[in-house]
C-alpha cells in the first residue's frame, strides 16, 4: 500500500523514463531516482535476501536488482507463451553500479503491477500446414529415391570389383 | 562454343550432398519445439527441413552425371563448393527465421544467418525475448556449426574419403589436418568441440542454477552460452546478451570459454598428444597474449583516467572482457552497444577495432586477420630489419613455431600480408561507405571492424532500420571475412566465366 502511494506520488514528480532514453543519457541521470514501465522477462534470480528481475519496455531491457519480498506481486514472465507482467519501477539508476562491478542497472525502491501478463497463443494458419504437408510428401518421396539409386550404384561397384 | 558444364555439374553435385547432410540438423529444433508442444515452431521447421532436402536432392541429381571424377576436382571447384555451399545453407537456413514472424524481411533472415555461421553475432531479429525455444536453439546451433565449419561437418560424413575433400576444406577457411587423410582431421575437430560441449554446458548449467534460473532454463541457456562462447559467435538467449546474468562467475566461465575456443584446432590437438610446450612456443598464442595485454592495458590506463571505471573490478567485468571479448572475436557484451558510443571515446574504440581486426587464431572458430598472420608479418619485418642492421654478408634462416618449426620464408609472408591487406581494404570500403550513409567515423570503424572480423559487438548502427544496401554489404563483409576472400573470389570468376561464356553461345 505504502509502496503504490510512493509510486502514484513519483509519477506526479518525475515523468516515466524509457529504458533506452536512460542509457542513451546515462551521464544525467547517474544516481538519480527513476521511473520505468516495462516488461518482467523469464524469471526471478534470487541472490539472498535479494533478487535480479530483467525488464524491457520495447525499447531496450535492463537490470533491476531490488529485496526478494518485492518480487512476489510478479506472477507472469514473458517468454514465447507469455507476455509477461508489465511492473512500474522505481528506484536508483547507476550507470556505474560499484555494488554490482560496474553495471548499468536500477536498484529498486517500489515495484508496483500496471497490468497482469497473459498466456499467448500462437495460430496456425490453414496455409502452413498445407505447404508443410506437401514438401514432406515431396521430400520423403525424393529421399526414397535418392535412397534406392545409391544402394544401386553401391551393389554396381561390388558387382564390378567382384 | 561449348559450355564446360561438367564444372558445374561437380560444384552442384558436392554443393547438394553437403547440404543433405547440413539438412538432418532441422530435426534438432524440431525435437526441441515438439518438447516444448510448440507446434508453430515444428512445422516452420519441417517446411525448412522439406525445402533443403528438395533444393539438396535437385542439385544432386542435376550433378550426378556431369560431374567429373572427385578425384579429377581442381582447387578451383573445390573452393567453389566450399563458398557455394555456404550461400545456399544461408538462404535455406533463413527460412524459420522468416516464418517466425521475427524477422521484418527476408533479408534480415539471411543477415541473421549469415552472421550465426561466420560466429559474427550481430542479429536483427524483433522482440528476441519472445522467440521460441526452438529458433533460439536453431540460432545457436548454427553458430556452433558455422563454428567449426559447414564443410567440416559435411566431411566428417562423407561415406568415401576423396582428394577432392581436402580442397572443400580449405575453401571454408582452414587449413591444419590434425592427422594425415582430412575426413579424419574433420572428425577430431568435432570430437575436440564435443567434448568442450559437455564439460562447458555442465558447468554453465551448473552456475545458472546457481544464480536462480530454473533447472531447464538453465540447462538450455548453458547450451546456449557455450554453443556461441566456443564458437567465438556472441549469441545469447536474451536481448541483454550476458548481462542478462548479472554474475561475474557465469561471466568467468563464458569468458575462458571464448579464449579456448579461439584457439588453433592443431594447437588442441597438440595439447591431447601431450605436447604442452606447444602452448608456450606457439607463435599464435604467444601473438595473442602479447595483442592482448598490450591493448588491455591501454583501454584500462584510459578508462581509468576518464574515470567512466574506477574500480579494478569494474575495469575487468567491463573493459578487459569487452576487449578480450573484441579480440577473440567473440562479441558477448557486458556493457550496452550505446556505451561504447558515449562512454569510451576515442582511444577506447580505437583500442576495440584494432582487436576486432587483429582476431583470433587460423583454423579455430575465430574471425579476423588471425594471429598467425600477425606474427608472421611482425616476425617478417623484424627480421627485415636485422638483415639491414648486419649487412648483407650474415646470412640467418627466419623461423617460426606453429605446431612444427616453420622457415619465414617470403612466399608465406607475402601470403599473410595480402589476406591482412584484404581484410584492411575490405574494413576501409566498409567504413566508407558506413560514414557516407550519416554515420561518425568512429563509429563506423568500430561496427565496420565489427563485421569484418566475425566480431559481433556494436555500437548501435546494426539495427533493422538500417539501409538495406549496408546490410548487403555486411552480409557480404562478414562472408568474405570468415571464408577468407579466396574462395569467394574464385566463386565469383567462375560466375563471371560462365555467364560470359553463355553469352558468346546465345
Amino acid at each position: 500500500m505504502v509502496s503504490t502511494i510512493l509510486s502514484l506520488l513519483l509519477a506526479f514528480q518525475s515523468p516515466i523514463i524509457s529504458i533506452n532514453q536512460l542509457i542513451l543519457e546515462s551521464h544525467d541521470y547517474d544516481k538519480k531516482t527513476v521511473m520505468i514501465e516495462a516488461e518482467v522477462i523469464l524469471e526471478v534470480l534470487e541472490r539472498g535476501d535479494h533478487a535480479w528481475i530483467n525488464v524491457n519496455d520495447g525499447t531496450n531491457a535492463i537490470g533491476v536488482y531490488l529485496p526478494i519480498e518485492m518480487t512476489e506481486e510478479i506472477k507472469v514472465f514473458g517468454d514465447y507463451n507469455h507476455r509477461g507482467d508489465i511492473v512500474l519501477i522505481s528506484g536508483v539508476f547507476s550507470r556505474n553500479c560499484d555494488e554490482h562491478g560496474g553495471e548499468i542497472d536500477i536498484h529498486a525502491t517500489s515495484l508496483k503491477i500496471v497490468e497482469r501478463g497473459y498466456v499467448v497463443t500462437h495460430e496456425i494458419a490453414m496455409w502452413k500446414w498445407i505447404v508443410t504437408m506437401f514438401g514432406v510428401s515431396i521430400s520423403s518421396l525424393l529421399l526414397m529415391s535418392h535412397r534406392r539409386r545409391k544402394t544401386k550404384a553401391v551393389k554396381r561397384e561390388i558387382r564390378e570389383f567382384l | 562454343m561449348k559450355i564446360d558444364t561438367s564444372n558445374w555439374g561437380s560444384v552442384c553435385y558436392y554443393t547438394g550432398t553437403s547440404a543433405l547432410i547440413f539438412s538432418a540438423l532441422f530435426t534438432l529444433p524440431i525435437a526441441v519445439a515438439l518438447l516444448y508442444g510448440d507446434w508453430s515452431s515444428a512445422l516452420d521447421f519441417t517446411l525448412s527441413l522439406s525445402t533443403s532436402v528438395i533444393l539438396s536432392i535437385g542439385l544432386i541429381r542435376y550433378g550426378e552425371h556431369k560431374r567429373k571424377s572427385a578425384q579429377g576436382l581442381s582447387w578451383r571447384h573445390g573452393l567453389v563448393v566450399a563458398s557455394f555451399t555456404w550461400i545456399l545453407l544461408t538462404l535455406i537456413s533463413a527460412i524459420p527465421y522468416s516464418l517466425s514472424g521475427h524477422s521484418l524481411s527476408y533479408l534480415d533472415s539471411i543477415f541473421d544467418v549469415m552472421s550465426g555461421f561466420t560466429t559474427t553475432g550481430v542479429f536483427m531479429l524483433q522482440d528476441l525475448d519472445h522467440i521460441s525455444q526452438a529458433l533460439n536453439f536453431w540460432r545457436h546451433l548454427l553458430t556452433f556449426v558455422g563454428g567449426q565449419g559447414m564443410i567440416v561437418l559435411a566431411i566428417s560424413f562423407f561415406v568415401k574419403e576423396s582428394g577432392s575433400a581436402y580442397k572443400f576444406y580449405v575453401g571454408e577457411g582452414k587449413d591444419v589436418t590434425l592427422v594425415p587423410n582430412v575426413k579424419g582431421t574433420a572428425q577430431w575437430i568435432w570430437k575436440i568441440s564435443l567434448v568442450y560441449l559437455i564439460i562447458g554446458t555442465s558447468l554453465l548449467w551448473i552456475q545458472g542454477m546457481r544464480i536462480g534460473l530454473n533447472p531447464v532454463n538453465s540447462l538450455f541457456h548453458g547450451i546456449y552460452i557455450f554453443m556461441s562462447a566456443w564458437s567465438t559467435g556472441g549469441f545469447a538467449p536474451n536481448y541483454q546478451n550476458v548481462l542478462f546474468y548479472h554474475d561475474f562467475l557465469f561471466e568467468t566461465i563464458g569468458l575462458v570459454i571464448f579464449i579456448i575456443g579461439s584457439f588453433n584446432f592443431g594447437l588442441h590437438f597438440a595439447l591431447i598428444q601431450g605436447k604442452y610446450k606447444e602452448f608456450r612456443k606457439n607463435i599464435e598464442v604467444v601473438s595473442f597474449f602479447v595483442s592482448s595485454f598490450i591493448l588491455s592495458v591501454l583501454a584500462v590506463i584510459y578508462l581509468n583516467n576518464t574515470g567512466m571505471y574506477t574500480r579494478s573490478i569494474s575495469l575487468f567485468r567491463r573493459v578487459v572482457y569487452n576487449l578480450l571479448s573484441a579480440h577473440t572475436t567473440t562479441g558477448f557484451g557486458s556493457v550496452y552497444a550505446q556505451q561504447f558510443a558515449s562512454d569510451w571515446g576515442g582511444l577506447g574504440i580505437t583500442v576495440m577495432v584494432v582487436a576486432m581486426l587483429i582476431g583470433g587464431s587460423a583454423c579455430s572458430t575465430a574471425g579476423g586477420i588471425k594471429g598467425l598472420r600477425i606474427g608472421i608479418i611482425f616476425k617478417g619485418i623484424f627480421n627485415d630489419i636485422q638483415k639491414l642492421m648486419r649487412g648483407e654478408r650474415t646470412m640467418r634462416i627466419a623461423k617460426y613455431h606453429h605446431i612444427q618449426d616453420h622457415v619465414l620464408d617470403d612466399a608465406t609472408f607475402r601470403s599473410a600480408s595480402s589476406i591482412a591487406i584484404m581484410y584492411i581494404l575490405l574494413f576501409t570500403v566498409g567504413v566508407i561507405l558506413t560514414t557516407l550513409s550519416g554515420y561518425s567515423l568512429l563509429e563506423s570503424s568500430f561496427e565496420v571492424a565489427s563485421v569484418t572480423g566475425n566480431v559481433g559487438l556494436s555500437i548501435g548502427i546494426i539495427q533493422a532500420t538500417m539501409p538495406s544496401y549496408l546490410k548487403i554489404f555486411y552480409i557480404l563483409a562478414m562472408y568474405l571475412g570468415r571464408l577468407e576472400f579466396i574462395s569467394v573470389f574464385v566463386l565469383i570468376g567462375m560466375l563471371f566465366k560462365g555467364v560470359k561464356q553463355w553469352f558468346q553461345r546465345y
